[in-house]
């Protein structure tokens, strides 16, 4: 059956034949076995790269390793964070960061099983172990069969990670409801396994931003494979804690701000990041750093491609009212909780007006947080607290509440791996300077995203330790700079003479392997052993 | 050519990664796994709970923590002698007690940690745990009062009101054995706080062990062979 050029009703008619369009003519339709994948999704399965599917298999394996063995409510906040989504899955509302009410910050059941399981005493405790005596959990089995709905909703508040927004705990609230096992436990459970679905966005996206800068597989694999083999990522997605869904937006945006760099500013791409980055700040109050990010991005976009000015003032003020909608979502949606009393964030952003602030004192902190002093410094307000807890130990490995550690000299290595490729990237980026003529505001872009989380989380830890001890600033709270983090040590690999580049990679995936499964042994050891 | 010489150096990679697997296995990750296992299991008040306090005990004296559960699995108990003290040796009385079920213990100090073998019970079973200084001399437990620990048990001298502490308390195995030896125990006690029976952590064994470093080998290797599009 052939169609005229100048019929279109032919022309649409032959398509729809030789498609398979379900208003084409039935005989013409090809027929599916019963049970098979639509065409649509086979193609698109079909088109993942082995490499990325056999890294996402692994990280499947990992994360949901961490999920299955790491006891309930044992990561860090986590009883808090599962609280919020208790409270949102049955009642529809946040529960309250300001006032108690109810039974708590948890519900009667959560209460139930953290103290008749030792759950809560286990927590930091290196000593402790849950309770998996048949006398206590026979008591537990028999509270649980006998809970009622209010006992699971009644954990109203004081809730303090009820000042978080509510994105994340939404996402897990339908993963609780969602869950065909209404234990506690299987409802924990469903809401880990949906954590374990964001930490595998971000190992995509680490492999999408692997590929809009290099052709070579082997670089665009290492990429992910340190996205999906970081030993503090996998057991933070192995939780429920809203820093994957953060992690994960991050990526998302990195990938797609690479994307733009290279291949210029659009009306898809700069509103893509806009949603991501308004998604970042309804995640958490530490998203809200994407925002300047964004900004610089675009701006070096439009810098580097000249777009017309008009589409391009268009595209920037289409992406600012995403942003405002999406700031004035969460606003109403704090107003009308009242948990937070109306204000965005619950006061978390009110250490700004915390008194003693000196721009002079906060560089001077800054500085010895990664360097020693220098005379007529001020001495730093927690000195014991700077690069090597924050970027080494509790980036790599700090697993429970923080109380699981590697040994430390496994620490020792991480360090020297973290500065040689710190070392390693500024050479690079020197060696390399001619090659990268034409792209080097792709690096300035990918440094801003990281200042301006790290400028971020070290304004905050400054103003936080001028009202008291707690620097209030951990290796998980950069870990949505994971992405940048593996190109650069994807891009130092290149960046060696051709056999070497790819042995490095190698070396690099085993250590990550072994790190790995190191972590998992020590948590199982504290735990059960 | 090109293809044979890319092959074969793919090969050596991926080569290289599992000898750098097997040396981490066998300095790391085997050492961690047959070591002796901390023994662990049941730590009503445990060593390093927060607010730690004292039970000091005078001649004579009896602290009693009930909701005890003595499980079939242990079969040592340890206390703590308060450790900012020089050690007493008064000698000391433990005993267990639940229904079906009694043992009665003593130990003369001679270092703060006490250990007092026992003989468990047929079937885990909650019952007292009591400490009677059998001396002359007066002699101080450390404690906790930890309210993480207080909503589950605290101890009253000789009957007396509840108070606000509870004296350290371990229970474990004389013979822990190794992570990999008890593999099945690890199991059945990680399923107990699990929707998914032993039989997940089987399975998550033998996916850490094999799928995860088998499938990452793999992704290289494919990824090494494969030529640069463009």
């Amino acid at each position: 059956m052939t169609a005229r050029a100048d019929d279109p009703i032919a022309t649409l008619t032959h398509r729809m034949a030789a498609s398979s369009d379900p208003r084409a003519p039935r005989a013409q339709q090809p027929r599916r076995p019963p049970g098979a994948v639509r065409p649509a999704v086979a193609r698109r399965l079909r088109a993942i790269p082995a490499p990325l599917a056999l890294v996402l298999v692994a990280a499947v394996v990992a994360a949901c390793g961490w999920a299955l063995l790491l006891p309930p409510f044992q990561g860090p906040d986590e009883a808090e964070h599962f609280a919020y989504v208790q409270h949102l899955a049955e009642t529809g509302k946040a529960p309250s960061s300001t006032e108690y009410a109810g039974a708590g910050s948890h519900s009667s059941e959560q209460t139930a099983a953290m103290d008749g399981l030792g759950l809560r005493m286990l927590m930091a405790v290196p000593d402790a172990r849950p309770f998996w005596n048949p006398v206590d959990l026979g008591a537990w089995r028999a509270f649980e069969r006998d809970a009622t709905h209010r006992q699971r909703a009644d954990g109203e508040g004081l809730n303090p990670i009820a000042k978080n927004p509510p994105l994340y705990y939404a996402y897990e609230a339908l993963a609780y409801r969602a869950s065909p096992d209404r234990s506690l436990f299987g409802r924990l459970f469903a809401t880990r396994l949906a954590n374990v679905l964001l930490f595998l966005a971000a190992v995509v996206c680490a492999w999408l931003a692997a590929a809009e800068l290099t052709a070579r597989t082997w670089a665009r694999t290492l990429t992910a494979a340190i996205v999906a083999l970081q030993p503090q990522l996998t057991a933070t997605a192995g939780i429920v804690n809203a820093d994957t869904l953060l992690v994960a937006v991050w990526s998302a945006f990195t990938a797609l701000a690479v994307r733009t760099l290279v291949r210029g500013p659009t009306l898809r791409r700069v509103l893509g990041m806009s949603v991501l980055a308004a998604a970042s700040a309804l995640v958490h109050g530490r998203g809200l750093a994407l925002l300047p990010a964004l900004a610089v991005v675009v701006a070096l976009a439009c810098w580097r491609h000249r777009p017309p000015l008009r589409p391009a003032l268009g595209w920037s003020g289409a992406g600012a009212l995403v942003l405002v909608a999406g700031l004035g979502a969460f606003r109403l949606f704090a107003a009308t909780q009242g948990g937070t009393g109306g204000s965005l964030y619950g006061n978390q952003t009110d250490y700004i007006h915390q008194g003693g602030f000196g721009v002079w004192g906060l560089l001077s902190q800054v500085w010895q947080f990664f360097l020693p002093k220098l005379p007529g410094m001020p001495t730093a307000l927690a000195p014991e607290y700077g690069f090597r807890q924050m970027y080494v130990e509790t980036f790599f490995g700090a697993f429970g509440s923080l109380e699981v550690r590697f040994p430390t000299r496994v620490y020792d290595l991480l360090e020297a791996g973290v500065l040689l490729a710190l070392a390693g990237t500024v050479a690079a980026l020197v060696v390399r300077r001619r090659e990268l003529r034409g792209r080097w505001h792709v690096v300035v872009g990918l440094a801003a995203i990281c200042g301006a989380l790290i400028a971020l989380l070290q304004l905050v830890s400054y103003l936080a330790l001028l009202g008291g001890p707690d620097p209030l600033i951990v290796g998980r709270y950069a870990l949505p700079l994971i992405v940048p983090f593996a190109l650069a040590v994807a891009f130092v690999a290149t960046s060696l003479p051709r056999r070497w580049g790819p042995l490095l990679g190698g070396l690099v995936i085993a250590f990550g392997i072994v790190l790995q499964l190191s972590g998992l042994i020590l948590t199982v050891e504290r735990f059960y052993g | 050519m090109a293809d044979g010489r890319s092959r074969r150096g793919a090969l050596a990679i991926v080569l290289a990664m599992l000898a750098v697997l097997a040396a981490a296995f066998a300095v790391e990750l085997l050492p961690r796994l047959t070591r002796t296992a901390p023994g662990i299991v049941y730590a009503p008040v445990p060593l390093g709970s927060r607010a730690p306090a004292a039970i000091p005990l005078e001649p004579g004296q009896r602290v009693c923590q009930q909701g005890i559960v003595f499980d079939d699995e242990a079969d040592v108990v340890e206390l703590l002698l308060d450790l900012s003290r020089p050690l007493v040796r008064a000698p000391l009385e433990v005993t267990l007690r639940a229904p079906g079920y009694a043992q009665r213990l003593r130990i003369v100090p001679d270092e703060h940690l006490l250990r007092l073998p026992f003989e468990p019970p047929r079937r885990a079973a909650a019952g007292t745990l009591c400490v009677r200084n059998a001396g002359e001399a007066a002699t101080t437990l450390s404690a906790s009062a930890d309210p993480r620990v207080l909503q589950r048990t605290r101890a009253a001298v000789d009957d007396g009101a509840p108070l606000a502490a509870a004296f350290l308390t371990t229970f474990r195995t004389r013979d822990p054995g190794s992570l990999l030896s008890g593999v099945g125990t690890t199991a059945e006690r990680a399923a107990a706080f699990s929707p998914l029976g032993p039989w997940a952590f089987w399975l998550l064994l033998g996916l850490l062990a094999l799928v995860l470093p088998a499938a990452l080998l793999a992704a290289y290797h494919v990824a090494l062979r494969d030529r640069p599009k463009g």
